[in-house]
């Protein structure tokens, strides 16, 4: 059984549609990516996932029950974590009291020394910047901080919004190898990218989405050497 | 003169504690709910007449009768919200700023059923001693008064600085949404800080009880006084909630004891206008 399955899942804004039923699905520990144009509908399928947004039709199943219907608080108390593309910070607190927010939810208390030491580990550069206002810091700072904010809880399923949106390409490169550790580590997460390159080689299995639904699926090999994702993603 | 200056100056700071309280459950239902709650005098109202009836049916003292009715007066708060405006909250501000007027009427009217209107008097047993600093004079309930804001300034600032609770506030308030994913329920957020925003204008209507009449429309008065604070301290700003109210208290007393007392009630309308006009952002307010 998949750890997350997503069934004819349909969504619009007012008259707009966005999501034209899709299906897909993560198995646990698996690194799925999502490529697709912009306005395709990548951020709307994770916003619907994480009950951000509602889908008027189609189902979202997690850990065998639905969820499709539940508040987004109590998704996340599930241990599935999304971190959105558009800031989601806490402005005007500090990195630390952001990150320990983060762990709001945690179940067990005592574990939050070693997640923070873990995440501090990962970003440096939050260590640095600990007691500096999260709103006052640069976009991949901030970007910086959200993921690690996420990995707080001690998520299962991780929902991650073009996290390389904004960082330089050696930070690009730092993020890429740090979602492999947590991967291997057997975090499952759900990548959205536009880097098509970093997104399929990094992935068990992606899919393309297109217009609101899934134009191919596939390993992250085989999308890759696909002539049209090749054509329109890798621009080669 | 300036004896008089001086008396009416304190005057204006015992009341600008009062309005600082109420504009403090005004600012934070702002923040965190970006609504104008139009029914705020409504709830300092009830928080008067439900003292009163506290004092008179069960016979508790009024320092007893206080935190109970800006408890009372909170849990009625949160029904309201869960009642009128949890199901609108995805509305436009219009829609829950008219929603937040209904309650307003409803109360007014329910209290005009209930207590009816005429005026009646809360007395406090503080209201006994009467304290003489240099040239003012001053009875123990406005002491009282004073004492019970610095406290509820305080508290409230130390709550939502370190607090679980407040840091769950203050974040709900800085980006609802960011809140949701940490796992906050921001709908029970809401309704919990409407109902504290309400127990502190009961808080507020309680204790300046003693020193003014309780009748259903007392609040009105009250609500263009907390409204005129907060713009004048800047929308959303705490500080600006206490700065504003206690300057716009010792402004109109000051006016009104040595201009007219008609004059008193035309400096909340007066601060309105004259901070929208050159400083929209208010005293202390960062443009947001
Ligand atoms: N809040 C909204 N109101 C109305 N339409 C929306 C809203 N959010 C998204 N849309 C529309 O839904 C469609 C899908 O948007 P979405 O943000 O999911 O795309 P995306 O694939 O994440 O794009 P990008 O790569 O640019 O982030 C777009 O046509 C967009 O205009
Ligand atoms: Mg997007």
């Amino acid at each position: 059984m998949a750890l997350l399955q997503v069934e004819d899942l349909r969504v619009r804004y007012g008259e707009v549609a966005a999501l034209n039923g899709v299906s897909l699905h993560a198995n646990k520990g698996e690194f799925v990516t999502l490529i697709g144009a912009n306005g395709a509908g990548k951020s709307t399928l994770l916003r619907t996932i994480s009950g951000l947004s509602r889908g008027y039709r189609g189902t979202i199943s997690y850990q065998g029950s639905r969820i499709d219907r539940l508040p987004v608080h109590n998704i996340v108390s599930h241990g599935l974590v999304h971190v959105p593309e558009r800031r989601s910070l806490f402005p005007d607190m500090t990195v630390a009291e952001n990150l320990k927010l983060g762990a709001y939810r945690l179940k067990d208390k005592s574990s939050f020394p070693s997640k923070m030491a873990q995440v501090l580990d990962y970003f440096p550069k939050l260590e640095e910047r600990k007691y500096q206002l999260a709103g006052s810091m640069s976009g991949g700072e901030q970007q910086m901080c959200a993921i690690a904010r996420g990995l707080m809880l001690g998520p299962e399923l991780l929902l991650l919004d073009e996290p390389t949106l904004g960082l330089s390409p050696l930070l690009v490169g730092m993020l890429g190898k740090i979602m492999k550790t947590l991967h291997g580590q057997g975090l499952t997460i759900i990548l959205v990218e536009q880097n098509a390159h970093l997104a399929l080689s990094l992935a068990d299995r992606a899919y393309v989405l297109e217009r609101g639904a899934i134009a191919l699926e596939g390993t992250g090999k085989e999308l890759a050497s696909s002539d049209s994702v090749r054509k329109a993603y890798l621009g080669l | 003169m300036s004896d008089l200056i001086a008396q009416l100056a304190v005057f204006g700071i015992v009341n600008g504690f009062g309005y600082a309280i109420a504009a403090l459950g005004l600012t934070i239902i702002f923040g965190v709910m970006r609504i104008v709650n139009f029914a705020h005098g409504e709830f300092y109202m009830l928080g008067a007449f439900v003292a009163a009836t506290l004092i008179a049916t069960t016979g508790v003292p009024y320092l007893v009768a206080i935190p109970l009715s800006s408890v009372v007066v909170g849990v009625i708060g949160i029904a309201s919200e869960r009642v009128f405006i949890a199901p609108l909250h995805n509305r436009s501000h219009l829609t829950l700023l008219l929603s937040t007027l209904a309650i307003s009427m409803i109360f007014l009217n329910a209290a005009e059923l209930i207590w009816g209107s005429a005026p009646r008097v809360i007395t406090s047993p503080f209201e006994e001693s009467l304290y003489v600093i240099g040239p003012v004079f001053l009875t123990g309930q406005r002491v009282f008064i004073v004492a019970v804001g610095i406290v509820v300034v305080v508290g409230l600032g130390l709550f939502l600085k370190y607090s679980t609770a407040g840091k769950i506030i203050r974040a709900t308030a800085q980006n609802p949404e960011g809140a949701a994913l940490i796992g906050v329920n921001i709908g029970l957020v809401r309704s919990m800080t409407f109902g504290f925003g309400c127990g502190l204008a009961a808080l507020s209507g309680a204790l300046l009880a003693p020193i003014s009449m309780t009748y259903p429309v007392m609040g009105q008065a009250l609500a263009i006084k907390a409204f005129a604070v907060t713009i004048l301290g800047g929308l959303g700003s705490l500080p600006g909630a206490i700065i504003g109210g206690l300057t716009l208290g010792v402004v109109e007393a000051i006016a009104g004891g040595t201009l007219s007392t008609a004059y008193r009630d035309l400096f909340s309308y007066a601060a309105i206008i004259i901070v929208l006009l050159l400083r929209p952002q208010g005293l202390m307010g960062a443009a947001r």
